[in-house]
């Protein structure tokens, strides 16, 4: 067990060991001059050069690297060839609104694929219909999900805001940075409800291709754990059918559904980058989508860095939240 | 919760998995399906002949609704010919989402053979480097890749392509283990058959109906996630016809003019949904053998 956690734990740092190496190759490939970034366009060959010695650019690339390495440890992510001003403190102020609406998305994913999947298993008569329009929603590229969405909601009933992240400025009132949870620290109940009309849409619009994938897991974990052995013999025993679905059906099947939800996870945020850049949210897919207009390359590759971090940690923590959950695992 | 059927006995399961089945398929949808698509991607391919205007010349007043005389779809905010446009987008999506499939499917196929008939610290080494590239979020790779090398068609072909051949690989390798571990296979290395003709004359035959089937599912999916790309601004630049930078430019117009925006990825959607058809089409027939 302690063996297998700490295993699991080198083979991350070993893979986001990689990333660095894969980011700093592809920013070499890219062309792009860090010095630029701190000097300015206009700034003269011979500042240039200076700031170019004073940064190690001179130095050669494994050096580089190293030193890349070191900053990125200290939460150095180099500036911005767009806003000359350190990625990271974009990226700070961006991160708690991608956190927010994918926490969002992720939570509708689960509940809708779980209704999905339910309605399906027990045969409910209007599963069809839902499958149906959940399949399709899945099939459509966010962007046009998220845009009729928009037509619809905001365009026709007016009933839901064109974008944005709140209506009462853009500093939460509290000090996660998470609107609903800062709103409802602070007793602003009218702050809170406004977030959550502002990210229904959006998060729907993420929401539904992962729903799709996560409902399919568990339709197949129920199906094969209600005909199972164990299954008939506790209906035998005289257990009523919700139990037999909860205590059997449902906890065997979380299994295969946890490692789905790491899995789309990492899908979702495709989705995020998209959505954010039509609803004008203001996380790191609204400032991936600006630093790609301006062929921003470490705007790009912070963005890359800090999706790719969250994503080999959260799945790490899937993998040992699994074995929590079956031991067996750590063995295999 | 009374309405839960209880199979008993494994008929009974196996008829009540088909009755529930995710997709209850005929021959009719998949036949539909793969016509569908073959239209599309005739289409595709006779877009320069029976598109009306050129993509990327105005072909008129700007944001005619559609159904206007001479413009079916419509006009964009700059007056170019949606119609026109969509055909050539629909074009590109195909030959991106052909070449990519077809470059994931050759390098995940040489690896997965390769690790998979050799093994030992072949298959260590090749395995590990796919596990590696699974345990990133594809998407973001591709994204950084495909901005490292500048947004342009081909950038975006490369970086997809790169995180596109790891799953391919894994299955292949799989596959290719399976068959290695067969009674004929095992005869086969005692007889001496050198280990270049067992590849050719037992493996790949055997693994090549499951990588046809996982790509043709994998179209669909493709398609979506180029489409996503190009909407970001990393597919070719401006005024070049891409399904979804139109629908990114168009985005101003969205509330006023919604065809600008909306038809582009009404186009994806088609072409997604015909894909996913023909996908499950082709899975039906080679798994019916």
């Amino acid at each position: 067990m302690i063996m297998f956690v700490i295993r699991r734990i080198a083979s991350m740092l070993a893979v986001l060991l990689a990333l660095t190496i894969a980011l700093f190759t592809l920013q070499e490939l890219s062309g792009v001059d860090p010095a630029r970034a701190y000097v300015g366009a206009n700034a003269s060959a011979d500042a240039l050069e200076r700031t170019r010695v004073q940064l190690g650019l001179d130095q050669p690339a494994i050096v580089r690297y190293v030193d890349y390495l070191g900053g990125l440890l200290q939460g150095d992510l180099q500036n911005s060839l767009r806003t000359r001003t350190p990625v990271a403190d974009g990226l700070s102020t961006a991160f708690p609104a991608t956190i927010e609406l994918a926490l969002w998305a992720l939570g509708l994913a689960l509940v809708l694929g779980s209704i999905f999947a339910v309605l399906t298993v027990v045969r409910w008569k209007g599963a069809g219909i839902v499958r149906v329009v959940l399949l399709s929603g899945a099939s459509a590229p966010t962007f046009l999900l998220t845009m009729l969405g928009l037509l619809f909601f905001y365009g026709q009933l007016g009933l839901l805001p064109s974008g944005g992240r709140s209506s009462f400025g853009s500093t939460s009132p509290g000090p996660t940075g998470l609107f609903v949870l800062d709103g409802l620290l602070a007793g602003r109940v009218d702050v809170a409800t406004d977030a959550i009309w502002h990210l229904i849409l959006p998060a729907a619009c993420v929401a539904i291709s992962p729903a799709v994938a996560i409902g399919r897991v568990l339709v197949d974990g129920l199906r094969i754990n209600l005909v199972s052995d164990h299954a008939r013999t506790a209906r035998a025993a005289g257990m009523p059918e919700g139990l037999v679905m909860l205590r059997h059906a449902v906890r065997n099947s979380l299994g295969a559904t946890l490692s789905m939800i790491g899995i789309q996870a990492g899908l979702l945020l495709g989705g995020l980058v998209v959505v954010e850049k039509i609803v004008s949210w203001p996380g790191v897919g609204s400032y991936l989508d600006k630093s790609v207009q301006a062929s921003d390359f470490p705007g790009i590759a912070g963005v890359a860095l800090l999706l790719g971090v969250t994503y080999v940690v959260l799945n790490t923590l899937v993998d040992l939240l699994q074995v929590a959950a079956d031991r067996r695992i750590a063995l295999s | 919760m009374s309405v839960i059927e209880r199979p008993t006995t494994g008929r009974a399961a196996t008829k009540w998995t088909r009755m529930t089945g995710w997709r209850s398929h005929t021959a009719g949808v998949d036949a539909a399906g793969l016509v569908a698509l073959a239209l599309l991607v005739l289409v595709a391919l006779l877009a320069p002949v029976i598109a009306p205007y050129s993509p990327i010349l105005r072909a008129g007043e700007a944001f005619l609704p559609p159904g206007s005389p001479g413009h079916l779809l419509g006009t964009d905010g700059v007056g170019y010919d949606i119609l026109s446009r969509m055909l050539f987008g629909l074009r590109s999506s195909i030959a991106s989402a052909a070449i990519v499939i077809t470059s994931g499917v050759i390098i995940g196929g040489i690896v997965g053979l390769l690790a998979g008939s050799i093994g030992g610290w072949v298959d260590n080494g090749l395995m590990r480097l796919t596990d590696l590239f699974l345990a990133f979020p594809g998407i973001v790779i591709a994204m950084t890749v495909a901005a490292a090398l500048g947004a342009s068609f081909s950038s975006a072909l490369i970086g997809v392509a790169v995180v596109w051949w790891p799953m391919y690989a894994r299955l292949v390798r799989g596959e290719v283990r399976s068959w290695a571990a067969r009674p004929h296979l095992e005869a086969a290395v005692l007889a001496g058959v050198p280990w270049s003709r067992r590849v050719r004359r037992h493996l790949l035959p055997g693994v090549t109906s499951t990588v046809v089937v996982t790509a043709s599912l994998d179209v669909g999916g493709l398609v979506v996630a180029m489409s996503g790309l190009s909407f970001i601004g990393l597919g070719s630049p401006a005024p070049a016809p891409e399904l979804g930078s139109m629908a990114a430019q168009g985005m101003e117009y969205l509330l006023q003019f919604w065809w600008i925006p909306i038809l582009p990825g009404l186009g994806v959607l088609l072409l997604a949904l015909v894909a996913n058809l023909a996908g499950d089409a082709v899975r039906d027939l080679l798994s019916r053998r």
